[in-house]
């Protein structure tokens, strides 16, 4: 790790504090925070997907359901058994992380693609059971009544609130990324993301290497779901469904594959263009469907990576046209 | 060069989203929200409802507005999702002069909505089915704690089953089989027929579920038709309600197929085809509003709603639409009596008594916030593209 990048990091991660804690001075309603509130918490789910579909090239295709698993935790615990609120957040973290551990380890030992198969699976047969066990998650009907997050006699029961709350995630669970991947496992997983045979002959246990990164990334995405559902107080399993684990890969691959910066940019760009689309009224969906095509096409690298290189090339394309006329 | 301009219209897309934000307001007009599922999978039933409420507010502006203040709608779109069902309501809320909701179109939007809408005191008119919205208390160790500010217009459910099963007994009908699809919806219709067939002597005797994205449904159909069964209720909406009828016509299963209150809409012929001749439904009355005797002082109301409906959408109303139609007709009607103030039309609204409405005639009491009952619903039979009045 070179002391320019860590001077860059330094920079980033600070120039984010300030911004979470200036923002809120310029915004004033609450329908803007409701949105940053939302993109802060896709991007926790994008930058533990980001670890996983960057770094190992896997590809998980049921966040949703550990998204859901965070948010089941946190809600049936507290509603229907009366857990402590913070400590049934670390209940649902922790059983998710167990429980991708459990997809993780048998189809991670194997060459391939196969997590994609698994995930996909598991993401909706979770999605079956949160409507079917019907005596603990109020089945489709959803569970209601979920109290809000309280930190000393400090209850996060408003929009400004939670955009703290949520936004000090943000910043944790990115700095934790950030020092993941500069640590010696984060070199064992850009070896990964290099080459995993190359890396496999120089001693780095690739698949076990992979579980634990698959393994942080479920958890993420339950810290994010446990903050959701203490945030809208409601929750149903249709705020689950496929559909979300799709759009967090997309925010991933828009934002940049591999790109912590990135992740943060997909999420917040793809949540507020959804939303920003609105005024094209019932060509909404098809504007959406265009811009990512937009994106995909020319910025396949995503978005932060392709308009640093465009940046790149017109500038280098003006030295060549400088030199030229010398 | 080609790529150049493509960057062009890319970024020129790209500013138009960043200005096209802020709506257009004119100083004088009073603000109701509209929020309704315009896409996703609840989107055919939104954008009819939307449609319902356009016309009932155009009505209005019409014959020049409330106290020469007109009418405006601020729309919302909840996706079908509950989160986005969330947003849209903080961005109507930002309009902060909005006077009263309606909307939303699907019940788990609702029901994430509903929290939000009795904090921040806003009186809500929704369209959506799920009984759960009125009768699910807000705070779950205090059962008395039902919502005070929300509303809805679609009849209850589990009056609905009882229509079907009070016809059924009416006619000889004893022995059931019962077919739902396996989520919130058909489980909910399992329940309620648990509930009311014993009331009229019709016992249940086989109960089959299916995924409501199945292609065929002939193996529970089957199985139903094994235990010799006098009439069949299935309770589903989407695609299904057809496969259904197409079933147990290749089947050659004699016994008579029921489907749930939502059948009764265009849609249903576009789902079932002629296999769909011949099932009955409880109903509204705007899908047979020609057929009602003259006595039934919902009937003027209803054939110049479906008039005007027809004239300015082209084609016929459903169900769907009459729920639409009431929800913001019972709202104008509170706008009128009480100002555009959000508390005194709240207090209107739950004092609505003896409103003749296209779904029915609405008794709202701090008790009932639906207002309707077993009476304002009809049994109809599907004939030949259109529906027929069943006594």
């Amino acid at each position: 790790m070179n002391s320019l990048s860590k001077q860059k990091d330094i920079i980033g991660f600070g120039a984010l504090a300030v911004i979470i804690i200036i923002l809120p001075l310029f915004v004033e309603s609450k329908y803007y925070f409701i949105v940053l509130n939302v993109i802060g918490l896709n991007t926790i789910v994008v930058v533990g997907l980001n670890l996983l579909i960057g770094f190992t090239g896997q590809i998980s295709l049921g966040h949703a359901a550990f998204y859901g698993l965070g948010s089941y935790f946190s809600g049936v615990l507290t509603v229907n058994y009366g857990f402590p609120l913070w400590p049934a957040m670390l209940v649902g973290m922790l059983a998710t992380g167990a429980v991708a551990y459990l997809i993780g380890y048998p189809s991670l030992k194997l060459q391939g693609h196969y997590l994609v198969m698994a995930t996909l699976g598991f993401g909706i047969i979770i999605n079956i059971l949160m409507g079917e066990l019907e005596q603990f998650t109020g089945g489709h009907d959803g569970l209601m009544g979920i109290p809000p997050l309280t930190m000393g006699g400090l209850a996060f029961d408003n929009d400004l609130k939670n955009f703290y709350l949520i936004w000090s995630f943000v910043f944790l669970c990115m700095l934790a990324a950030r020092n993941l991947l500069n640590s010696r496992v984060g070199r064992a997983l850009r070896a990964i993301s290099g080459s995993e045979v190359a890396a496999n002959s120089l001693g780095v246990n690739t698949a076990d290497y992979k579980v634990k990164v698959f393994v942080l990334s479920a958890m993420f995405a339950s810290i994010s779901g446990s903050l959701y559902a203490h945030y809208i107080t409601f929750i149903s399993p249709s705020s689950y469904d496929f559909h979300y684990s799709i759009q967090v890969v997309t925010m991933v691959i828009v934002g940049g594959m591999g790109s912590l910066w990135g992740s943060l940019l997909g999420a917040g760009v793809l949540t507020y263009i959804s939303e920003a689309l609105h005024v094209a009224k019932q060509y909404h969906v098809i504007a959406y469907g265009v811009f990512l095509c937009l994106v995909l096409i020319f910025l396949p690298e995503g978005i932060l990576i392709g308009i640093y290189n465009l940046f790149l090339k017109a500038k280098t394309k003006k030295h060549i046209m400088k030199a030229d006329r010398h | 060069m080609k790529r150049k301009f493509l960057m062009i219209v890319a970024g020129a897309l790209a500013v138009s989203f960043m200005l096209g934000s802020p709506l257009c307001y004119s100083a004088e007009s009073i603000k109701i929200a509209g929020i309704f599922a315009l896409s996703g999978r609840g989107a055919h039933i939104g954008t009819s409802q939307r449609d319902a409420v356009i016309l009932a507010i155009d009505d209005v502006n019409q014959k020049g507005g409330i106290n020469g203040r007109m009418l405006e709608m601020v729309m919302g779109d909840t996706e079908s999702n509950p989160t986005k069902a969330v947003m849209a309501l903080k961005k109507v809320l930002e309009s902060q002069d909005v006077v009263a909701i309606i909307g939303p179109t699907l019940t788990g939007t609702a029901m994430a909505m509903r929290g939000f809408i009795e904090k921040e005191k806003i009186p809500t008119f929704m369209h959506s089915g799920g009984d759960v919205i009125l009768k699910a208390p807000l705070d779950k160790k205090d059962p008395t704690s039902l919502p005070k500010w929300t509303f809805k217009s679609p009849y209850k459910a589990a009056d609905a089953m009882g229509k079907i099963c009070q016809y059924m007994s009416k006619h000889g009908i004893k022995n059931i089989g019962f077919l739902y699809s396996n989520e919130g919806f058909g489980k909910d219709g399992l329940k309620n027929v648990m509930v009311q067939a014993p009331k009229y002597g019709v016992t249940v005797v086989a109960q089959e579920a299916f995924q409501p994205k199945d292609i065929d449904i002939t193996a529970q159909l089957t199985r139903i038709n094994a235990k010799n069964v006098d009439g069949i209720i299935a309770w589903t909406v989407g695609p299904a309600m057809g496969i259904i009828a197409k079933n147990i016509k290749q089947l050659g299963i004699k016994a008579p197929l029921f489907e749930c209150h939502g059948a009764g809409d265009p849609i249903f012929w576009k789902v079932a085809g002629t296999a769909g001749e011949g099932v009955m439904m409880p109903s509204t009355k705007i899908v047979v509003g020609d057929q009602l005797p003259d006595t039934d002082i919902q009937k003027k109301k209803i054939l110049d709603y479906v008039k005007a409906y027809k004239e300015k959408f082209n084609h016929e109303p459903g169900t769907m639409v009459a729920y639409g139609a009431d929800a913001a007709f019972i709202v104008i009607d509170a706008i009128k009596k009480a100002g555009p103030d959000r508390a005194k039309i709240r207090d209107a609204i739950e004092n609505t008594k003896g409103y003749v409405g296209i779904s029915g005639i609405y008794n709202i009491s701090p008790q009932d916030h639906n207002g309707l009952s077993m009476k304002d619903i009809v049994m109809i039979k599907a004939t030949k593209g259109s529906w027929t009045l069943l006594d």
